[in-house]
């Protein structure tokens, strides 16, 4: 097997963790697409220290995500002007843009609430989205994401506090009792502290 | 909303995030990285990061940067100093006065451009000034509309 056989077969093992980071912290597909290219680039840069290494899984994720943060702001920056002229609220009220079914009982029967999900994570305005998946994806605490983000502590709980509740209504989770998807089962980890 | 149904909420959300399993990358990634990556390896050492240079090139890359660092930092002492202050203005002077004629052109453009507006008188100048302001918002949000139609086709 040549090198580039070995580091095709190392990127089909992580493109999807990679692509997936990406597309949650930055909202769009395309641009996640481009980052993932750079990530893996750095890492074929670096693959012949990367191949063996035990922690790779963790690199490749903490490249993604600083390459994610950096994009946004750098380039988004640059487009703010135009691109959230909308209030937040706009965004609020917005719907997904794929075909949902009509009422939230066929969500259940076809079981699509994965893909409203990910598709209502990546509407969030990014000032909820980012912190939002630093906290619950990438185990990141309040303080760590504060200062990763530069912002104040409070603005990154009050961000994330609101990207919960938009979730909470778009999705029409119940906070006590049943929930609508029987959620409740089924829990990975714990939320990070 | 109280602590104990933040942390609820919290709980819930967690656990609906994490079941999420992991979105399939393109399938034109891989295709995408291999072409760059092979792109990249055909590029000459000097377009390449300064990292990944040859040692000779770096180690003369170095040289150079300290020489220049130190040339200059020795020429801005002198200049602090006010050694030689005169006989370096005299030198700029005469080596400025080689592009004299160029000089000379754009202050009599720049006279021309002066006269005409002060014959044409404030009003011309208001006129102009609207018009350019006009054109700035209109291409501001001719912009803005082109963004928002490109953001929601993607």
């Amino acid at each position: 097997m040549t090198d580039s056989q070995q580091f095709e077969a190392f990127m089909k093992s992580y493109q999807n963790m990679v692509f997936s980071t990406a597309v949650r912290l930055l909202g769009n597909q395309a641009e996640a697409e481009d980052v993932s290219q750079e990530v893996f680039l750095k890492a074929y840069e670096r693959y012949d220290e990367l191949k063996d290494s035990p922690t790779v899984g963790g690199w490749l994720k903490t490249v993604t995500r600083n390459l994610c943060l950096n994009h946004l702001s750098r380039y988004r920056a640059r487009w703010r002007f135009f691109s959230e002229m909308r209030g937040e609220n706009d965004d609020d009220d917005s719907t997904p843009e794929w075909a949902a079914p009509d009422t939230h009982e066929q969500q259940v029967a076809t079981g699509d609430h994965r893909q409203l999900l990910e598709a209502v994570l990546q509407k969030l305005p990014s000032a909820q989205r980012v912190p939002l998946v630093l906290y619950h994806f990438e185990d990141m605490s309040y303080e760590e994401i504060a200062a990763k983000l530069r912002v104040s502590l409070s603005k990154v709980k009050t961000d994330i506090h609101r990207a919960r509740e938009a979730l909470r209504k778009k999705l029409k989770l119940k906070m006590t009792g049943e929930e609508a998807w029987g959620g409740l089962h089924g829990a990975e980890s714990p939320c990070p502290t | 909303m109280n602590e104990q149904n933040e942390k609820q909420l919290e709980q819930l959300i967690h656990r609906e995030l994490r079941k999420l399993p992991e979105l399939p990358a393109p399938e034109t990634l891989v295709h995408r990285v291999m072409l760059a990556a092979h792109a990249k390896e055909r590029e000459p050492w000097w377009q390449r990061s300064w990292w990944t240079w040859p040692l000779w090139a770096q180690m003369i890359s170095l040289a150079t940067f300290v020489a220049c660092a130190g040339l200059t930092s020795y020429l801005a002492g002198a200049v602090w100093d006010g050694l030689n202050v005169t006989s370096l203005s005299t030198a700029v002077s005469q080596w400025l006065s080689g592009y004299a004629p160029i000089w000379e052109a754009l202050k009599a453009l720049f006279g021309a451009v002066l006269l005409v507006l002060q014959k044409l008188g404030q009003p011309a100048l208001f006129v102009a000034g609207g018009s350019l302001l006009l054109v700035y918002f209109l291409c501001v949000g001719v912009g803005t509309v082109c963004f928002r139609f490109a953001i929601k086709r993607a």
